[in-house]
């Protein structure tokens, strides 16, 4: 019912090049309080506007999802995104943001990647 | 007196006059200020320069080289010194530093106006110019001495002075201090982590706006770094990124979680008012509070920790609102704070009472379960409830029921308080390294050109000086010593060698003076004008600095030679003449000098 956030959301690196597509692995520790074992959704989210995606099987996407089995005690969770250059307009750091979903989808986490030219 | 004894007295005058001449040339009416510490003459006028007032302490000097005096501001490494004249009064334009776009800051970057009015320009080029040498630094003020070409006179003048500052500590210091609260409010503004390149450009040209506030309105020397307009964004753009992503990371955390706390809040809020306000929980409280009087095992479960996880059965509406706002039982924040606040250290008020909340349903849950869990030390103590009492009990323990849920949820509140109260104090912290690093570069690298301008003028009056010599009268064949005064049409700085600054009107005057012996005949024919002195009347031109040639006319009383006639009338006889040109003031000046003493 709750997920927890132990340590917050981290990407490294923290800057990428966009041609040819890289990959941050963003990193963070959860645990649940409801005293067992819960499983959670677990959303990525770009901004609209610009020009940085994400890279999945079928194409650029703005979002990406995965799930997640958090445990009563904390726990370090990885997850390897990569991105790829789409239309959009330039910018020089944009936010992923992470929506947890328990299943209310009330917990949210926030990392900036900044794009190395 | 006898004539050739008046004759010797004359040249015994010259004589004295030569070699009371001041050996030191100071400036013709130039007040002389010494600056120094030594006594060491420079051999040139000082013009004291007050770089503040934006003004010379005295009427410039004209036709002769000259110093200009002052303070160097401190930190200054470098003046250069122009001048613009004009005979109309120039207004010294204030320049304006580079503002806008960074490119268009980077377009202006060094660039100074040739002119200082149409038609008017900054000379020399390049400026006559002072360079600070790297001594140790003893705290003592600086004075900076600029040698000055010789000015003309009668000029309206502008100087422009640009001062190569190096930024000092105490400066790097101040800007550590401005550039906190600017980057604070700056990063405040950001609303979002995707940045563009424009917005990124505006925020360093804040720093740049922030620096200046601090050093004086200047342009900015800093080559390769971001303070530098001109420096290329490739190269300040990955650091100032990363630095951007350090604070930016933990402001953006603070602003979505945020976003989300009124939910958590509600959902608290609204468990606590069913723990509250359960009526199975309310009746075992009652009749445990009344069996405790006599039964101490009893009232020994309702007190220490126990009490205070009770008191939640027993609060009022009003206290389940501020538990579940976070702004009770502690502290003096309001429900709002938590939104509007940047400060860790009152989002870390919120955070304790969450925790304290979370302490107090922990500890209800135990009371519970030790009363009416499945394996309960106390199981005697509730024998007598009924069977949907203890379900309606149990419920509130198990998953979903009101206590666990208020549990999880102020579970929740305080871990993301906690994360916010972290995520503002990283906020901060990072914040705090920024302006440190840019204060390390300010000291380091960045140098302000900074100008300034002042006026003066060469206005003096004509110049007036004695006149001492012979006149020789062709046509009578005398010679006599004279006295006269000569009267130029311009200033004239006796100092300035006619070598260099020569020309006809830095010669030429007019004189007029009487002979100092008669120049009567002694058929009386030809009489003096007045007593024994007749008048001498003409011009001449200084062949030297004080050696004057001279033609005119003598005049005196003419006698008819017919011892019939009596009438006496004016006569005119042409002269040539040799004379010294004689500044009366120095010369005074420099006897005084020889008598008593340097007079100031």
């Amino acid at each position: 019912m709750a997920v927890i956030i132990v340590g917050r959301l981290a990407a490294q690196p923290g800057g990428i090049r966009l041609n040819p597509p890289e990959t941050v692995r963003l990193t963070q520790s959860l645990r649940t309080n409801t005293g067992v074992a819960e499983d959670v959704q677990i959303v990525y989210d770009l901004d609209a506007s610009h020009n940085v995606w994400f890279a999945t099987p079928q194409g650029p996407s703005k979002t990406i999802q995965t799930l997640r089995s958090v445990p009563a005690s904390p726990q370090n969770f990885f997850d390897d995104v990569t991105f790829i250059q789409a239309p959009g307009a330039v910018v020089d750091v944009f936010e992923i943001v992470q929506t947890i979903c328990d299943p209310a989808c009330r917990m949210r986490d926030i990392v900036t990647v900044h794009i190395i030219i | 007196m006898p004539r050739i004894l008046r004759t010797f007295v004359c040249l015994g005058i010259l004589s004295a006059l030569i070699a009371a001449l001041p050996g030191s040339a100071s400036g013709q009416t130039t007040t002389t200020t010494t600056t120094t510490t030594t006594a060491i003459d420079p051999g040139f006028p000082e013009v004291t320069a007050d770089l503040g007032a934006r003004s010379f302490r005295q009427v410039l000097p004209f036709d002769v080289p000259f110093q200009i005096v002052g303070t160097a501001p401190e930190g200054v490494t470098k003046i250069g010194v122009q001048y613009a004249q004009s005979k109309e009064k120039i207004d010294a334009p204030v320049i304006a530093p580079p503002a806008g776009s960074l490119e268009e800051q980077c377009a202006a970057h060094g660039l100074k106006p040739m002119e200082a009015a149409p038609g008017v320009p900054w000379e020399p080029v390049p400026p006559a110019a002072w360079e600070k040498i790297g001594l140790v630094d003893t705290g003592a003020a600086t004075t900076f001495r600029v040698t000055m070409q010789p000015l003309d006179a009668l000029q309206y003048y502008a100087f422009r002075f640009d001062f190569k500052v190096d930024t000092t500590t105490e400066q790097a210091n101040a800007f550590r201090a401005k550039a906190e609260p600017v980057l604070d409010e700056g990063m405040k503004q950001v609303q979002s982590g995707n940045l563009t390149p424009e917005q990124r450009k505006a925020l360093r040209l804040n720093l740049i706006k922030a620096l200046k506030q601090v050093v004086g309105e200047g342009d900015v020397i800093a080559p390769g770094t971001l303070f530098d307009p001109c420096t290329d964004d490739d190269v300040v753009r990955e650091d100032f990124l990363q630095s951007f992503q350090a604070v930016m990371n933990q402001q953006r955390f603070r602003d979505i979680s945020l976003g989300g706390i009124g939910g958590l809040q509600d959902d608290l809020r609204q468990n606590l008012e069913a723990v509250r306000s359960n009526a199975a929980l309310d009746s075992l409280l009652a009749s445990l509070q009344q069996r405790a009087a006599a039964e101490p095992a009893i009232a020994n479960l309702l007190q220490g920790t126990n009490s205070q996880a009770l008191a939640l059965i027993t609060m009022d509406a009003g206290q389940v609102t501020a538990l579940a706002a976070g702004v009770a039982p502690q502290g003096t924040s309001k429900a709002g704070d938590l939104v509007t606040t940047w400060s860790p250290s009152t989002v870390d008020g919120f955070a304790s009472n969450y925790q304290d909340t979370l302490n107090r349903l922990t500890a209800l849950k135990s009371w519970l379960d030790d009363l009416i869990g499945p394996s309960s030390p106390n199981a005697s103590v509730v024998a007598g409830l009924a069977d949907g009492q203890l379900q309606a009990l149990r419920a509130l323990i198990g998953p979903g029921g009101a206590v666990e849920l208020a549990r999880q949820g102020a579970d929740l509140l305080q871990s993301e308080t906690g994360n916010i109260r972290d995520s503002l104090s990283g906020r901060q912290k990072a914040i705090q390294d920024l302006a440190g690093k840019y204060e390390e570069q300010v000291l380091r690298e960045v140098t302000v050109d900074a100008t300034t301008t002042g006026n003066g003028n060469t206005f003096q009056n004509y110049y007036i000086s004695a006149d001492l010599g012979f006149v020789y009268m062709p046509d009578i064949t005398e010679s006599v010593p004279y006295v006269g005064t000569n009267i130029y049409f311009r200033p004239v700085n006796k100092n300035a060698p006619l070598s260099q600054r020569g020309g006809f009107w830095r010669r030429f005057a007019l004189t007029v003076g009487v002979t100092l012996d008669s120049i009567a005949d002694d058929e009386m024919t030809r009489q003096d004008f007045s007593g024994s002195q007749s008048l001498v009347v003409g011009a001449g031109l200084r062949m030297t600095e004080s050696i004057r040639l001279g033609f005119g006319a003598l005049v005196f009383k003419k006698r008819d030679r017919s011892p019939l006639v009596d009438d006496v009338t004016t006569g005119v006889t042409p002269y040539v003449s040799v004379s010294f040109d004689w500044n009366v003031a120095k010369t005074f000046k420099g006897i005084g000098s020889t008598f008593f003493g340097s007079v100031q």
